[in-house]
């Protein structure tokens, strides 16, 4: 199948996302105080590749699931975006960007079929490497400003679902986590049922500090401790 | 010889697992030259070698020498002139990845497994009820397998040297499949080869290489020698910043002391001199304080983690301010420090210190 230019899909094609376990950060609580399902999608997402009325017009309300297949994966999509990177991968963020915020493992039960668009596998919908599409999606799956991504995210979804397609998600390496990839589904189809919980790490705990230190260490990054308190601080008055 | 392979080096910890011993040349060949070779197992280490031209000639079912069967259902080897026998290159390897790369899209794209080509069609990779433990293949344009008989494989190996040789030409990819388990179907083994494909190259493709080691220290000590090297830097004390301005007072630090209290100017705590030094991005040419140092601190303070009580010694500010963040990304993309972009784009910095505190963590899941 073909399209016209403006279609980001030179075709229409899906991999598979592997049933096995993923890790997926999410806050513990909504704004209102109500707790969060760690196996819920988020109707309120503006993160890359969100669908929601508030984001474009025309939109439909879907919910976002992102889920990672490492770690790192998850933190950096979620939560490291806009860290301070110094050299040999040291990284820092401020605190209050973990206040309140977890890390959950999660298993998916059976395998889905997305849209992949990380490199091999983007041929599968983007054949050409040479065409407008290839670097398109480059800016997609990496720019740090999401904003960006939610009118391609939408013109997506109608290609899709106008060649008669459920439109269950994407794909996309990380950039800063080595090996890892992003997977992105929306609800509907997603559904819950086909996951279940293994386990949360509440991440603005000393437990959840060791978590995040380890984790990017496997990617490479070393997190840097929280730069206060002890001689960080000077005596009251001093000069 | 810094063209070199480096194994430790180029892909991190998935790939080079080890290589292939390398052969030596044989003075009685009839054909010369070197083949280098990708062996891209189901599911494991991809590994590179080279083979002399010679060891191609071989009967029905022999695969290429290698290291030994590996644990995996098969291995997917991939053939290209080799311009040394001894080494492989960085570009020899890269072209050889090039090549792999290719071959796995070409055949995912034509769905080339399992099924008899449809008449008027391309030829396609098929699975005969009795795979052979060893097969080989070419793959021409990028559409198009054929099978290639043992008999023939140093004859197609040797012109595909010839080829290379020939300045502009288009030479298909030769490639090998040894099969350890019969029960296995290509398509199953070609989906193996791609997982380990992507395993070792996947971010790769999208930037540049990864090298992955564990950090030497833990998050405490990272931080505090990050602390030092930012203190090395030479900031300009109290006392120094008063006399730069022209400070009357008895103690030269308080002219510093007073600017930091109103918000005017930003200082971090060196301990081991109990005196405050002051980042030089806030200071001109002619060391006076910068316009818009003041709405900065200010964008910054609505941070709960950055206020004057919260971050008394500055810290957090400094590693803030230093750290190169996407969210001050340049033209051509590249993270940048706030405090290197604070002289020529100050509304950018303090509009960054604003998102960065006002966003909202709960819509980024």
């Amino acid at each position: 199948m073909t399209h016209g230019e403006d279609a980001l899909l030179e075709r229409i094609a899906f991999d598979t996302m592997p049933a096995t376990i993923y890790a997926r950060v999410h806050p513990a609580r909504l704004q209102d105080g109500s707790p969060v399902d760690p196996l819920s999608a988020n109707p309120r997402s503006t993160a890359r590749m969100a669908i929601q009325p508030a984001l474009a017009a025309r939109a439909p309300a879907l919910g976002m699931f992102y889920a990672a297949t490492t770690s790192a994966g998850a933190l950096f999509e979620a939560l490291l975006r806009h860290a301070a990177i110094y050299p040999k991968r040291q990284v820092y963020l401020p605190r209050h960007k973990l206040r309140g915020q977890c890390l959950a493992l999660v298993e998916l039960r059976r395998p889905l079929d997305i849209i992949p668009l990380g490199l091999p596998d983007r041929r599968i919908v983007v054949p050409d490497p040479d065409s407008w599409r290839e670097g398109r999606w480059r800016e997609l799956i990496s720019t740090a400003d999401h904003r960006d991504t939610h009118a391609a995210a939408l013109a997506v979804y109608e290609q899709v679902r106008a060649a008669g397609f459920e439109h269950g998600g994407l794909s996309w390496p990380s950039i800063q986590a080595p090996h890892a990839v992003v997977y992105l589904l929306y609800e509907p189809p997603f559904q819950r049922e086909d996951w279940s919980l293994i386990q949360v790490i509440a991440l603005d705990t000393p437990q959840g500090e060791a978590f995040i230190a380890d984790a990017l260490a496997h990617a490479g990054y070393a997190w840097l401790a929280d730069p206060a308190g002890g001689d960080y601080e000077p005596e009251p008055g001093a000069i | 010889m810094q063209d070199k392979l480096d194994k430790e080096n180029k892909m991190g910890h998935h790939a080079y697992a080890a290589v292939y011993p390398m052969a030596g040349r044989r003075r009685d060949m009839s054909i010369h030259g070197h083949v280098a070779i990708m062996e891209i197992p189901a599911d494991g280490d991809i590994r590179f070698g080279s083979r002399p031209l010679a060891s191609f000639i071989r009967s029905a079912g022999a695969a290429s020498p290698g290291l030994g069967r590996p644990d995996s259902k098969g291995v997917l080897r991939v053939f290209r002139p080799d311009s040394d026998a001894d080494w492989l290159s960085r570009t020899e390897i890269a072209e050889l990845e090039k090549l792999a790369r290719k071959l796995l899209e070409a055949t995912r794209r034509m769905d080339a497994f399992d099924q008899p080509a449809a008449a008027g069609t391309s030829p396609r990779l098929r699975q005969d009820r009795s795979p052979q433990a060893v097969r080989y293949f070419e793959l021409f344009a990028d559409q198009a397998v054929q099978e290639v008989r043992a008999t023939e494989l140093a004859e197609r190996a040797s012109r595909m040297l010839k080829r290379a040789d020939q300045a502009g030409s288009s030479s298909g990819v030769l490639f090998e499949i040894e099969q350890y388990d019969p029960s296995a179907t290509l398509r199953s083994l070609f989906e193996g080869f791609s997982r380990s494909f992507r395993a070792a190259t996947a971010t790769e493709a999208e930037t540049s290489p990864v090298a992955i080691s564990a950090p030497a220290r833990t998050p405490v000590q990272a931080s505090a020698a990050l602390r030092d090297q930012l203190l090395g830097l030479g900031w300009p004390t109290s006392a120094e910043v008063g006399e730069s301005h022209g400070s009357k007072a008895g103690n030269k630090g308080q002219w510093a002391k007073d600017r930091r209290d109103r918000g005017e100017l930003f200082g971090v705590w060196s301990a081991n001199e109990r005196t405050f030094r002051h980042p030089t991005f806030q200071f001109d040419e002619t060391g006076a304080i910068r316009p818009f140092v003041k709405e900065l601190l200010a964008a910054l303070s609505a941070n709960p983690d950055f206020t004057p009580e919260a971050d008394k010694g500055g810290w957090r500010r400094a590693f803030w301010l230093h750290g190169p963040t996407q969210a001050l990304a340049g033209a051509n993309g590249a993270a940048r420090a706030p405090a290197d972009v604070f002289a020529t784009e100050p509304a950018a910095v303090i509009e960054a210190a604003r998102a960065m505190t006002g966003a909202d963590t709960h819509d980024a899941w």
